[in-house]
């Protein structure tokens, strides 16, 4: 039953929706994962040779075990956000003559394969194994790759019991969260104690100190039986879960307020549930908020005359979120659009709600951000309504002209990352135009003998465009006409 | 609403999935659509909303040919299959969208939702789930009722009696049949249930590999032909 059932999760692997995709997505999708192996090795290679420059007085060795406890934290974060358990594909087996234990002691096994413990052993095998010509033992070398091993293996038990946790057992989270607060409020201020207490982990491997691999290995076990038996017992959650969840049926205050505005309104309700009832949809917004404070930082961290290059970072901020949103223009609704296209619905209005809901949004986001600009540098201000104004009106309308291709069905509740429906060739090719769009802008403002001339022209541009949406909305709506059976026809493919 | 289907023709690729010369549904007329799986019912109804590109020939709704005009929407309600529901709405929430669509306001569909109240059997209104959280029937009583409470002068439904208990299957039955002698209603409904056909129908059309084969009037005096003609294909 074993191999049966290893053999299943290999056809689940290999039959996914992903390698359905076209050869181009897959092409670059592995050329991306190659990049980024590659670069963990070169890093694994190279790092040796560059902290022996930055700090000549400390073994390379050293200074990577000092961060030891830090990255095998960031692991965790990764693997919190990224890591998924098999476990969630296990309900068409229940009703197999197959024991729940069996069953739970498979999922448990099969989980230990995963990218996620291997991936740093591809930075840190070449690590020491440099490290070994310039000062550790062979001997040693081993005993420290048995050691990443070991936190490696604990890192996957622990996150496999937090994922496996029934979803009532608050305590332990909130106890867990609480240990996270205090050892953040800790590091912070005695970093140089965690660095000290990394360095002893890393030598107490080095030097193959018994105690600490038994202590990592009683835990490991401890783990993977706490998490067997939540597995047990989450089974009949698995199923139960869906019927359970409840809703709560408040209107909230953008619905109301959306309510109230004529003609488009309706369309914004629409939108904002598509956007905040979906994972996937929701993910990115839920994200966007978090970026914004690096685009503060980026702005902090630029000299002024460097004001020239600015534009090429904005671009993809000062959007907003419309920015994400759009490069699946239609593709979001495409689960009920045979709904949208049965109805009296303009198109030309229901296009231009989205138009209008986008370009509020990011004048909402210039908003909330304006008084942080402005304190950092005033200048910059001007740059950001310009960037804003080319985004709201040159990128939403490339976007969603190049949208009308889109054929491609979207779950917009099924998981955000690695989730590539929906996504083509068209869209890589989508974002290079928007992306390059910008450069004769910026040679055209060094040509131009005029203060900003990069941003007037952006700023001209943007208003330029977005005065003329009527009749860009409106060739976009005769193009979808044209190409609406075809569309129908593929998003109803599943 | 009368509809009128002239030379029309389907194919997917080189199959042909719908070939009908000619089909004349006058106003007020319950009509039943039956065949077996991959008849081109399906592909009929999809036709008629303007879902699909007809190959060839057109489809005219009160002379209006609908790949050409908009106006016939307004007074179209129809439910072919989850794609005509909105999965992150509430049912009630899809309920008000679809009325807004068509000009009615929450009041007069709280008002009209209150004689689907026994259909619905207290698991869709008030649930706290959005329309994905529901069960399979549930889904179908949620697509048909918003289908119907915006009072159209032309209904469709595709299999509108499948996924759901019998009691529910009998309301629906009785439904179309009050709206439909009641406000004259123009209906096609597709189903494998020749009973609920037979007892609902003033009209059956039997479909075939896209062909009609039979289109039958006096249903009681007929239904005996359909029946057996079920039956030899079964043998």
């Amino acid at each position: 039953m074993f191999f049966k059932l290893l053999k299943h999760s290999w056809l689940s692997y290999s039959r996914a929706h992903f390698f359905e995709k076209s050869f181009y997505i897959k092409l670059l999708v592995g050329f991306i994962m190659f990049f980024i192996l590659l670069n963990m090795l070169m890093a694994g290679m190279t790092l040796p040779a560059i902290l022996s420059e930055i700090a000549p007085k400390q073994e390379p060795h050293e200074i990577i075990l000092s961060a030891l406890i830090f990255i095998m934290l960031a692991d965790l974060l990764i693997r919190w956000i990224f890591q998924k358990i098999p476990a969630k594909k296990i309900s068409p087996y229940f009703h197999y003559p197959v024991s729940k234990k069996s069953l739970a002691a498979f999922f448990i096994a099969r989980a230990w394969i995963t990218f996620f413990n291997v991936y740093l052993l591809i930075f840190f095998i070449p690590f020491f194994s440099i490290t070994v010509i310039t000062g550790i033992s062979k001997q040693a070398f081993v005993l420290v790759i048995a050691g990443i091993i070991a936190l490696t293996g604990l890192n996957h038990s622990f996150i496999f019991l937090l994922k496996t946790l029934p979803e009532k057992n608050n305590v332990f989270r909130f106890v867990l969260l609480l240990i996270i607060a205090a050892f953040a409020v800790f590091s912070w201020f005695y970093t140089e104690h965690i660095l000290y207490a990394s360095l002893w982990l890393g030598n107490s491997f080095l030097s193959g100190s018994p105690g600490i691999f038994v202590i990592i290995a009683a835990l490991i076990i401890f783990l993977q039986i706490q998490s067997k038996k939540n597995l047990q017992k989450s089974f009949y959650n698995l199923i139960e879960k869906r019927s359970e969840k409840k809703i709560s049926q408040k209107i909230t205050l953008a619905e109301k307020i959306f309510r109230k505005i004529p003609v488009y309104g309706k369309y914004w309700n629409l939108e904002w549930k598509l956007i905040n009832r979906n994972k996937r949809a929701k993910s990115s917004l839920v994200q966007w908020p978090l970026m914004l404070p690096l685009l503060l930082i980026l702005f902090w961290w630029l000299p002024e005359n460097n004001i020239i290059h600015l534009p090429v970072f904005l671009i993809f901020f000062a959007g907003s979120y419309g920015f994400f949103h759009l490069q699946f223009f239609l593709s979001w609704e495409s689960r009920f659009f045979d709904f949208l296209a049965s109805k009296n619905i303009s198109f030309n209005i229901f296009i231009k709600a989205k138009f209008y809901f986008y370009s509020l949004l990011a004048l909402v986001q210039f908003i909330i951000l304006a008084p942080f600009i402005l304190l950092i540098n005033p200048a910059y201000v001007f740059a950001y309504i310009s960037v804003m104004t080319y985004s709201a009106g040159v990128i939403f309308c490339i976007l969603m002209y190049a949208g009308i291709n889109h054929s491609s069905r979207i779950d917009p509740n099924t998981k955000a990352f690695f989730n590539f429906e929906g996504v083509s060739s068209n869209q890589f090719l989508m974002i290079a135009l928007v992306f390059f769009s910008i450069i004769p802008f910026i040679i055209t403002g060094q040509i131009i003998p005029v203060k900003n001339a990069t941003y007037w022209v952006l700023l001209l541009s943007g208003v330029l465009f977005w005065a003329l949406h009527p009749v860009w909305i409106k060739k976009i709506v005769n193009n979808f006409i044209k190409k609406k059976y075809i569309k129908l026809e593929k998003f109803r493919k599943d | 609403m009368n509809i009128s289907v002239k030379n029309l023709q389907k194919y997917y690729g080189k199959n042909k999935a719908l070939d009908i010369t000619e089909l004349q549904i006058s106003e007020g007329e319950l009509v039943g659509i039956v065949g077996n799986n991959g008849a081109g019912k399906t592909t009929f109804l999809r036709l008629i909303l303007d879902l699909l590109q007809p190959t060839n020939g057109e489809i005219l709704i009160n002379g209006e040919n609908v790949s050409q005009s908009q106006s016939w929407k307004l007074f179209t309600g129809s439910y072919l299959d989850e794609g005509f529901l909105i999965d992150f709405m509430t049912p009630e929430e899809y309920f008000y969208f679809s009325g807004e669509l068509y000009g009615i306001c929450k009041e007069d569909v709280d008002q009209r939702l209150k004689a689907y109240e026994p259909f619905m059997n207290n698991e869709i209104l008030n649930q706290k789930k959005y329309i994905r959280q529901l069960s399979t029937g549930n889904k179908q009583k949620t697509g048909i009722i918003a289908a119907m409470i915006v009072e159209p002068k032309l209904l469709l439904l595709d299999e509108p009696f499948n996924s759901i208990d019998p009691t529910s299957q009998i309301r629906i039955r009785n439904t179309l049949k009050q709206i439909n002698t009641e406000k004259k209603t123009t209906m096609l409904v597709s189903s494998h249930n020749l009973n609920h056909i037979a007892s609902a129908c003033s009209r059956i059309i039997l479909l075939e590999k896209g062909l009609i084969i039979k289109d039958i009037t006096n249903i009681a005096e007929k239904i005996k032909e359909v029946e057996d003609y079920f039956s030899v294909n079964a043998q």
